[in-house]
Formats: structure tokens, C-alpha cells, sequence
């Protein structure tokens, strides 16, 4: 079956989102359409578990559009995965976007998703920088950690 | 002639054997009260056993992951560090690292692997490695031997110890195939070391 450019690019924004977090964590584990957090979930376009598998998750959905990746509906989608870190990933829009507004923030806590744009490199590869940090979640996980690092094969680790 | 109790004459124990008279002579070794000590004599055989009880109790092993934790986030700057002087060069490729900063990431990666070693001993004996670096391969295999931990990776450990004296006094330049091999080595060391610790204490995070 033939995929859409919506498709194609988020699946070529898969890799420069997880150099982009081999960059910002130590050693990780990074897993390519995993189901987080059980084996029923719904799958997650990069879950990054920190100090190869023993630390913090990270969930980064991967949009072909800011506008379609900020909208209320989908940021609201978003905050209800248990993550230590949830980011949004998009290309990056062609004129200044604020990032830093309520709709990023959990409203009754800590935690706020951060946001890594995607860009063209000079070669036609793409690169991805991260431009609002996430902050953490407050969020206890150890247990479906360590479930979801002994079912599931990592697509990249450092072992 | 010193007896042991496990793998090796030197047992940890607590300060108070020396004092009970058992024959265990005993030195400090950690804030915490933690001490090294060679028995002398088998008479308290049993009596030293009960005396080790104590060190897998609640407060004991809190002391020693907070004396771990000492290590292991000092071998994570070490890598953070090697990782961020690599980034300075063109690519993130470790072989074309910036030329003024090989010497530095070599070594970087060689001391966080000697800190995380440390931090896996400490969890697993009480104490890190003493003195001569090159013994804490042997030291580490064992330790985590005792603990059913798998060790195979103890081997690149050995391997960046090995490299440390020529990496930080040799004559001849660092080539880039140097520094790759070193932060490959480092960072699978690094992933092998957060696995053990989960071993020995449970999630860090």
C-alpha cells in the first residue's frame, strides 16, 4: 500500500527524533512503535526508557503538522499516557509559534510536554532539535517498566 | 592464618566485631560504619555469620545506595561530559571528534566506567575499588558472580582500564579510532552498569 507524505514523513522523523534524545539521555533504550504502557495499549511512535531500560519514560508522538500536533484535542490525547516526559514532535513551522501555553501544561499538576521540531538538513536528512524542554511528570511507573522493558525488543540500545 | 567467609579473606562486617573480640581485625572504610576486616581465626565461624546479617538490613542497605549513588552520578558526568566534547565535533561520530578534545573524551570514558564499576561495587560489597584500578576487574567479575548478574561486560571494562595509563601518559597521539572505541566501550559499559544496579538495588531514576 502506497503512504501518504503525512506517513512517509512521520516515519522518516522516527530517527532524528531518537538521536535527538540518545543526545539529551544517558544510554537509553529506544523503542519504534511500541505499545506503551501495556501490551493492549495503543502504540507509541517513540518510547525512550532512560539508563537502558532502569529510568524515566519518555513518550514523543510524531505529527506531520504543528498545527495538527498543537491542537487542544491532541494535546489533551496526549497527556493522558503515563509518562515520566511526553513530547510533541512536528516540522518545524515556517513562522514563530509559541509553544509555552497552557494547553502544553497537565492542569491539575506537574508535568508539561515539550516540544522538538523537526527540520531539513542541508544533505535532505532530517535533524530535530528540541525547543521546549518537557518537564517531568509525576508519575510512578517502575512496575510497568520493567514489564514493558522484558516483553518488548528495543529498536536501539547501547548493549 | 586469615579465614574467609564467601570468595575472599576480606569480609565486610560491622565496626563492632573488633570490639566483641572475635579475632576479625577491622578498619573504616565508609561514613556509614562500614569496615573491611580479616578474620584470624575460625573459633567464631558461625558467630561472624551472624554478625554479616546485619549488613542487608533496611538501614545498612540504604547507606550503601547512598554511597552508590555518590558513584554513579559521578561516572554519569563523566559521560555527560564525554558526551557533550564529542558534540563539539562535526558530526556525533566519536572518530571525528574536535583533535583539541580527544585526549579529554578518551579519558572521560575511561573514568566514568571506573565510577560506575565502583558504584556496582559498592552495592554489592559495601566498599569500591581501592588503589590499583587494574585489580577492579577481577573484583567486579566476582562480585557480580556472587550475585547471579550476568558479567561478560566486565571484559570491556578491562579493556578501557587497559587503555587508561596509555591514554593519559603515552608518547604517541591519540587517533580517532582510539576515542571511538573508547566512547563505545564507555557507553555500553554505562548501559550494562544501570542493568546490574537494577540487579543489586532496585530502579534509579
Amino acid at each position: 500500500m502506497k503512504r501518504t507524505a503525512v506517513e512517509h514523513f512521520e516515519q522518516r522523523a522516527l530517527e532524528s527524533v531518537a538521536r535527538v534524545l540518545m543526545r539529551h539521555l544517558l544510554v537509553p533504550r529506544i523503542y519504534f512503535g511500541a505499545h506503551w504502557p501495556a501490551e493492549g495499549s495503543e502504540e507509541r511512535d517513540v518510547v525512550a526508557v532512560d539508563r537502558s531500560g532502569t529510568g524515566d519514560v519518555h513518550v514523543v508522538e510524531v505529527k506531520a503538522s504543528w498545527r495538527r500536533a498543537l491542537a487542544q484535542a491532541n494535546l489533551n490525547r496526549l497527556i493522558q499516557v503515563p509518562a515520566n516526559f511526553l513530547w510533541i514532535a512536528f516540522p518545524k513551522p515556517s513562522h514563530y509559534v509559541s509553544y509555552d501555553d497552557e494547553s502544553v501544561y497537565v492542569s491539575d499538576g506537574a508535568g508539561r510536554i515539550g516540544v522538538i521540531e523537526v527540520v531539513q538538513m542541508q544533505d535532505e536528512t532530517l535533524g530535530a532539535n528540541i525547543v521546549l524542554q518537557a518537564e517531568r511528570f509525576h508519575v510512578r511507573l517502575d512496575e510497568q517498566v520493567r514489564r514493558f522493558v522484558e516483553r518488548t525488543k528495543s529498536d536501539i540500545s547501547f548493549r | 592464618m586469615p579465614t574467609s567467609i564467601g570468595s575472599g579473606s576480606w569480609q565486610r562486617c560491622w565496626r563492632g566485631i573488633e570490639g566483641a573480640g572475635s579475632g576479625w581485625k577491622a578498619r573504616p572504610l565508609t561514613a556509614h560504619g562500614l569496615v573491611e576486616c580479616e578474620r584470624h581465626d575460625l573459633v567464631d565461624w558461625f558467630f561472624g555469620l551472624a554478625l554479616l546479617w546485619p549488613m542487608r538490613s533496611p538501614g545498612r542497605m540504604r547507606a550503601m545506595k547512598s554511597d552508590a549513588s555518590v558513584f554513579r552520578m559521578r561516572a554519569e558526568s563523566f559521560l555527560i561530559a564525554m558526551r557533550d566534547l564529542r558534540e563539539l565535533g562535526p558530526s556525533s561520530d566519536s572518530a571525528l571528534a574536535d583533535p583539541d578534545y580527544r585526549s579529554a573524551i578518551a579519558l572521560l570514558a575511561v573514568h566514568s566506567a571506573i565510577s560506575f564499576s565502583d558504584a556496582i561495587l559498592v552495592l554489592a560489597l559495601g566498599s569500591p575499588s581501592t588503589g590499583d584500578h587494574k585489580a577492579a576487574p577481577k573484583k567486579l567479575r566476582a562480585a557480580v558472580a556472587a550475585r547471579n548478574i550476568p558479567g561478560k561486560e566486565v571484559a570491556i571494562f578491562s579493556r578501557l582500564i587497559g587503555s587508561k595509563h596509555e591514554l593519559a601518559y603515552g608518547r604517541r597521539n591519540i587517533r580517532p579510532t582510539d576515542v571511538a572505541s573508547a566512547v563505545v566501550d564507555a557507553e555500553r559499559f554505562a548501559a550494562w552498569s544501570y542493568e546490574a544496579m537494577q540487579g543489586l538495588e532496585g530502579r534509579y531514576s
